[in-house]
């Protein structure tokens, strides 16, 4: 079988490419125009290792998002991961323990959230955002204000280890994201996801048993959460509870640059890692340059909006 | 339907009377007057910030930039009213609230974005202008005859406090006796239908945003004259409270039910539960879950009212 490389189908799949992917492309061709220390192996295994817990969340932030819901208590909640398993750790020895008292947080306020989102079926920014400003309060209670640091080496590793080369964070990233793959295209819960953010009645309706489905939507979600937790806390070897504020914003530009839509259930979550490493390496690039903290976030803000209107655009010819 | 709108300010009152009474015997240093003064002028502050709020949400939609803008309006205000007098600092203020919830109207009415996401982003924007425009500096000390909003006193009433009743009745007039209030409570309850009846839905919604915006601006004209300061993390928590403040007050977050009376009250239980627990000791990291949680009760109480509603 022969396609014919004509303009419309090169057109059509030039318009399947997410604005991740470009804009990825424009920002590694341009700042060595700025810089020297951008385009260097250090730069990239330190971009490597920051960007896992932001390319995990946004895999969360994926699967939320498919579903037609926001998660707004992204990262807070990985603080608050952080902060509890911290807090054992502290006291006992076990690193396997500690790895599933950080998931089993995430676990729990995911079930919160999806539990008021799917039953009396309230809107999921306001649940989260209720649920952000609850985990940042209980983080910063079981802290007092302050952070816990000092972690054993093996606990270090996680965040700065290397596996045949490749920083481990890296690799749990690659892991995530084909547990994701494998989750929402060869599994009935990934078509779930795909159809409650389609219709939701509807599925209803064929009988399956949305307020599950969908509670586990945000049960998963807070699993990567508590993931991200842990790569978090052993790369700062401290458990600070305000670091990862605002880290739910990034996902969600690098979800929406990944070419998710909030208005149909497209969505791919590799679109969503391209999309984290955009906004990464925007940043990295921007630290580099020094330019302040707050004109990045004003960017990626600008960033946000020009990827949601490039979306409605090409779905309105699509 | 009339009498459930009243049925719901009721409601409120009686939490209103039931915290009052149970912080009387719990902290007598609760209910003296000076006190009380305290509590209903926080709450106007609180009010100022959630009146654009409510209308926003009357149309169904959510305005999550309202802390970022009144940050972002408090820094231009501040900045220009000390280099070009109070006329200048004050409309200039105004005028950059308005501009950002005109940006949100575009948004959501025009290109069509869900308003939570284009809000957010605008959240962001307007956060991080802030910040930039400031340069992490603080600005205080402001003249004598701005300080009047804030920190004055008219008939013996603490300004703010008057502001509030003049802003709240001012909306309420025109939410329940103009057209204009009749055309944002249609189409916060269906739409289509709005838009089908020959409404200029993208039109009215605009303004609406915009108006959301304004009183941002306003708020953070009243808020920055109080605090004789500004620095631009001030708007950071204050969307959780403004937030809670329109659900408490029974304003339904899915369009066409409530009203300002609610937020009034609703901005009046925040300020009580904050005032409460200042008084008995919570630390501030607890009163940051509690506001959390009370969103999601608030949430959760009126959508239960309103799906038993549905099936009685």
């Amino acid at each position: 079988m022969t396609v014919a490389l004509d303009r419309a189908t090169v057109g059509k799949a030039l318009k399947r490419v997410p604005s991740a992917a470009w804009a990825l492309v424009l920002l590694l061709v341009i700042y060595p125009f700025f810089t020297d220390l951008f385009w260097t192996v250090d730069n990239f295994i330190n971009l490597g290792q920051q960007t896992a817990v932001l390319a995990i969340l946004s895999l969360a932030m994926t699967l939320v998002i498919l579903s037609e819901g926001i998660d707004l208590s992204s990262g807070a909640l990985v603080s608050l991961c952080g902060v509890v398993m911290a807090a054992y750790l502290h006291r006992y020895e076990s690193l396997p323990v500690a790895i599933l008292i950080s998931l089993g947080v995430g676990a729990v306020v995911g079930m919160v959230n999806g539990l008021f989102i799917s039953v009396p079926r309230l809107p999921p920014f306001v649940v989260t955002l209720g649920t952000m400003g609850m985990c940042q309060g209980l983080a910063l209670v079981i802290t007092n204000g302050s952070s816990i640091s000092g972690f054993s080496d093996s606990f270090r590793f996680i965040a700065s280890g290397f596996v045949l080369g490749i920083p481990f964070p890296v690799v749990i990233l690659a892991f995530m994201l084909l547990l994701t793959y494998v989750m929402l295209y060869h599994t009935p819960f990934g078509t779930y996801i795909f159809s409650i953010g389609g219709n939701e009645e509807a599925v209803r309706l064929a009988g399956v048993n949305v307020v599950f489905q969908k509670t586990m939507i945000y049960v998963v979600a807070g699993l990567f959460g508590g993931v991200g937790g842990l790569i978090m806390t052993s790369r700062m070897n401290a458990a600070h509870p305000w670091v990862t504020m605002g880290m739910e914003f990034d996902a969600i530009v690098a979800v929406v640059l990944g070419g998710t839509s909030f208005v149909n259930g497209r969505g791919n979550p590799f679109g969503s890692i391209v999309g984290a490493f955009a906004i990464a390496v925007l940043k990295n690039g921007m630290g580099i340059l020094m330019v302040p903290t707050a004109l990045q976030v004003a960017f990626v803000g600008i960033f946000l909006i020009m990827a949601i209107i490039y979306d409605s655009a090409k779905s309105d010819d699509g | 339907m009339w009498l459930r709108h009243y049925a719901v300010l009721f409601l409120r009152l009686s939490v209103v009377i039931g915290i009052v009474a149970f912080l009387s015997m719990a902290r007598p240093e609760f209910a003296t007057m000076g006190n009380f003064v305290n509590v209903l002028r926080q709450s106007s502050l609180l009010f100022l910030l959630s009146s654009g709020l409510t209308v926003v949400v009357l149309t169904g939609g959510i305005d999550l930039s309202v802390g970022a803008v009144l940050a972002l309006s408090a820094c231009v205000m501040g900045t220009v009213l000390k280099s070009h007098g109070i006329v200048a600092g004050i409309l200039v203020g105004l005028a950059i609230g308005s501009a950002c919830g005109f940006l949100n109207g575009v948004m959501v009415a025009v290109i069509g974005l869900p308003s939570f996401l284009a809000t957010y982003g605008m959240l962001w924007i307007s956060q991080g202008l802030a910040f930039i425009f400031m340069n992490a500096e603080i600005i205080y000390g402001f003249p004598k005859a701005f300080r009047f909003f804030g920190a004055g006193h008219l008939a013996g009433t603490p300004v703010p406090i008057l502001l509030m009743i003049l802003v709240s009745g001012l909306l309420y007039f025109v939410l329940n006796h103009t057209t204009l209030g009749r055309v944002i409570y249609a189409i916060g309850a269906n739409t289509e239908a709005a838009r089908l009846s020959g409404i200029p839905v993208k039109q009215k919604l605009i303004f609406v945003y915009t108006l959301s915006g304004l009183l941002s601006a306003f708020a953070a004209m009243v808020y920055i004259s109080r605090l004789n300061a500004v620095e631009a993390g001030i708007g950071d928590p204050l969307l959780l409270p403004a937030l809670a403040a329109v659900c408490i007050g029974g304003t339904s977050l899915f369009g066409g039910e409530g009203g300002i009376g609610g937020t009034v009250l609703g901005a009046i239980i925040m300020s009580l539960i904050t005032n409460g627990m200042n008084l008995l000791g919570v630390t501030s990291f607890w009163q940051s879950f509690a506001v959390g949680s009370i969103v999601i009760v608030s949430v959760l109480v009126d959508q239960l009212r309103a799906m038993k509603l549905q099936t009685a």
